[in-house]
């Protein structure tokens, strides 16, 4: 005995062998086409027509689609959180997408529109005519030209958006689009977050999670720790993979020795695949150098025709071989120099009456370079760890002066046992500075310049309090932090942004050669 | 490492492993023959052998088809795992031919759970019609294939909690679309109109992927076009005529 119906849909003879009775047919068809589905879409989504479809990942369903008042063509992303009924994903998603929707640069592709329909989440997209780096890499590795034509173009994108502090977390060669001119751009940013984890077998068609080579150690072990450093890593397999066509998995061989291209290409994909981050480049921009001057090419700004920035080497008044001098030289050079500066216009304006501002110096040279800091994630970081390595040294400094001085005598200025406060509060501040690194990373600059203002404040409340003169503090507080804000600017001119790691730097030291000075002044008169 | 974009489907793990064992093959030659195993007793009844016979055979069968058939070199066509399979039961059944009646073969070893009775409900619930085994073979495949597809989406729906939704989609999948019955899903589920449309699009879209994926594991290389293809032929067999 067996049942027989009718399909309402295609007229076929159905056997009741599917459950719901489903018609087999039908249902096979679903798999080839999907016409159905597009016009369902276009219902959803006025204002959009949809054409066809040109790729489904983990993430969701792409297709080509027509924005029909503006006439321009859009790529339709359907995200499809894979069943219904996770209230938070439209939450997640808006965010996301809000903050994509911020980014606007030419290696970026740009977020037109985005929305959500009774819980189907949707992202209208420019919609980029050409390739992707994984169909060129079907034909083999790329030409060392071509590939180091694209990496910088690459982290030109990726710059911009870390900058705009947005992390990519799945830079792979199917996320990398090229125009038919050429021109990158890069896809599905940030998107990685709101995919749904799942196992089971990977299949060419329906990637769910992607493949985890690209990701970054950290990714998989500490997710909750990722970084930009993420994107950095997979950087360098995306690299390594356009320069040998394979994947550096295990031990895998050199790039030099498996393409025609400089050896020195290894260490910078080397250093990219640092399994910590703390190992890896800490920006983009520093890969992005280091291709470009392997390529022969000096930094000629970026690889796209963009005005000049102020960060073009071709700008800068250093001289190249400064760059070479060790850590150590530079800062004990950029101290002595800061401190000589300091030490001269106070002597100008003030007849040398009062060295005791060198307190006020040091607090707000601590800050002032934090302020300036800009958004440079990694920077800040090497900062942090100057300022704690210059207040070691001042603490050093501090206690051996106390413990050689001899007690009491005739000091110069009224020396009280607790005189060496402000120095000590410098210290501490200091201290403070670099373990709260990262609440200040997360500060923009506005509420930067209102902490060293009220840190200043403070300083001058301190000094009032030790030495009872508020009126002078105060005075000489603001002048002095006029005449070092006129030397931060001057610094700054003289290291212009691209090597604004350095300024900071040299800045930091001046707290050290301002701290120095001031003990000297105070010990020796 | 040569780029593993092109990743594994089960049947390629399997003619990979061979008769070898090893983790991933064995996984994948279970889940295989759990799915495609009435194809096969459809192919047996087909030829004439009643229920209780059949049985015998094809777990007598899959024996074989561990052992042998998979350790063999190719000498079919292996790129489908339908094909290769129904090869497989014909060459079997004929050397078989000689032995009918004997005892219990493979000792009673069961490389395969058959619900027996279900197996022949299913087998009834199939056709009566006279029709040569290769093409049952081949109609009781397609049908498996997308058993299992909807077997794993209601899965899925019910793991989240959404079961009647799924069945209430699926029963409504390929009927008219008309916006009657979507209001009355609507009404029997407490959703907005939009919201079952939007439902109705997910599974669907759920529903291709999965489709895809079940026809992907078929094979020996993933592939678009390798799967559109064979989507088409599954579609004939089941229809008797070509999309």
């Amino acid at each position: 005995m067996h049942s027989t119906k009718t399909c309402s849909r295609c007229g076929a003879e159905i056997q009741g062998v599917l459950p719901h009775g489903i018609c087999p047919g039908c249902l096979l068809m679903t798999g080839l086409s999907d016409r159905e589905d597009r016009e369902a879409l276009s219902r959803l989504l006025p204002g959009i027509e949809i054409l066809e479809r040109v790729g489904s990942g983990g993430m969701g369903v792409v297709y080509r689609a027509r924005q029909m008042r503006l006439d321009r063509p859009v790529a339709l992303k359907i995200l499809a959180p894979d069943l219904i009924g996770d209230p938070s994903f439209a939450r997640r998603f808006e965010r996301e997408a809000r903050a994509l929707a911020r980014l606007h640069h030419p290696h970026v592709v740009a977020v037109h529109d985005f929305g959500e329909t009774e819980g189907l989440c949707w992202l209208v997209m420019e919609y980029v005519e050409g390739t992707s780096v994984r169909e060129l890499l079907q034909d083999g590795p790329l030409a060392p030209k071509e590939a180091l034509r694209i990496i910088p173009q690459i982290c030109e994108g990726l710059e911009y958006a870390h900058r705009q502090g947005v992390v990519h977390r799945d830079i792979k060669p199917e996320n990398i689009l090229l125009t038919a001119e050429g021109e990158v751009k890069i896809a599905d940013f940030g998107l990685a977050k709101l995919a749904d984890q799942k196992g089971g077998l990977l299949t060419g068609e329906s990637q769910i999670m992607g493949t985890p080579h690209y990701m970054a150690p950290e990714q998989v072990q500490r997710p909750l720790t990722v970084d930009h450093r993420a994107d950095i890593y997979s950087l360098g397999v995306v690299l390594y993979e356009m320069l040998t066509g394979e994947l550096p998995v295990g031990h895998f061989e050199a790039p030099s020795r498996k393409a025609n291209i400089d050896a020195r290409m290894d260490r910078v994909v080397e250093k990219a695949l640092a399994p910590e981050p703390d190992n890896r480049y800490q920006n983009v921009e520093d890969v992005r150098s280091d291709v470009l001057s392997l390529s022969g090419r000096r930094e000629a700004g970026p690889t796209t025709r963009r005005p000049a920035r102020e960060g073009d080497p071709s700008l800068t008044v250093l001289p190249s071989w400064i760059e070479g001098l060790p850590g150590g030289a530079l800062v004990l050079a950029g101290a002595s120099l800061f401190a000589a500066l300091l030490w001269l216009s106070s002597f100008f304006l003030f007849r040398g009456q009062y060295p005791d501002q060198w307190a006020t110096v040091s607090f707000v040279l601590a800050f002032l370079p934090l302020v300036m800091l800009r958004g440079k994630i990694g920077a800040e970081r090497r900062v942090a760890r100057a300022s704690l390595l210059g207040a070691a040294v001042v603490l050093c400094l501090v206690a051996g002066i106390v413990l050689c001085t001899p007690v009491p005598g005739p000091y110069p200025w009224g020396w009280k046992p607790i005189a060496l406060v402000p120095e000590l509060l410098a210290v501490g501040l200091c201290l403070l500075a670099g373990l709260a690194f990262d609440a200040w990373v997360r500060m923009a600059s506005a509420q930067r310049l209102v902490a060293t203002v009220l840190l200043m404040l403070l300083s001058t409340v301190v000094h009032s309090a030790v030495w009872g003169s508020s009126r002078e503090a105060y005075f000489f507080s603001s002048g002095m932090t006029g005449v070092l804000a006129g030397s931060s600017a001057f610094a700054l001119l003289l290291f212009p942004a691209g090597r604004r790691d350095q300024t900071l730097a040299l800045l930091r030291v001046g707290i050290v050669g301002a701290i120095a000075a001031a003990l000297y002044f105070r010990v020796f008169g | 490492m040569r780029s593993p974009f092109f990743a594994t489907t089960r049947w390629s793990l399997v003619l990979a492993a061979g008769d070898r064992s090893g983790h991933e093959a064995e996984a994948a030659r279970a889940a295989l023959l759990e799915t495609y195993w009435f194809p096969v007793y459809v192919s047996i009844r087909r030829r004439g052998h009643d229920g209780e016979a059949a049985l015998d055979l094809t777990q007598g069968f899959f024996l074989h088809f561990l052992e042998k058939a998979l350790a063999g070199k190719a000498d079919a066509d292996r790129g489908r795992f339908r094909s290769f399979l129904r090869g497989c039961v014909d060459k079997y059944l004929l050397s078989e031919r000689d032995r009918e009646g004997a005892a219990r073969r493979g000792g009673g070893r069961v490389p395969v759970s058959i619900d027996a009775e279900g197996a022949e409900n299913r087998f009834a619930l199939l056709d009566a019609r006279a029709e040569d085994p290769a093409r049952a073979f081949e109609r009781a495949f397609a049908h498996s294939l997308l058993h299992r597809v909807i077997d794993r989406l209601a899965e899925e729906y019910m793991r989240k909690g959404r079961g009647d939704l799924c069945r209430e989609l699926l029963a409504a999948l390929f009927s008219d679309e008309d916006a009657s019955s979507q209001a009355a899903i609507a009404r029997r589920t407490g959703m907005t109109e939009g919201a079952v449309k939007v439902a109705a699009f997910r599974l669907r879209d759920r529903l291709r992927r999965l489709l895809r994926e079940e026809v992907e594991q078929t094979l020996a290389e993933p592939g678009k076009d390798l799967v559109e293809d064979e989507i088409r032929s599954l579609f004939s067999s089941v229809r008797g005529q070509t999309v």
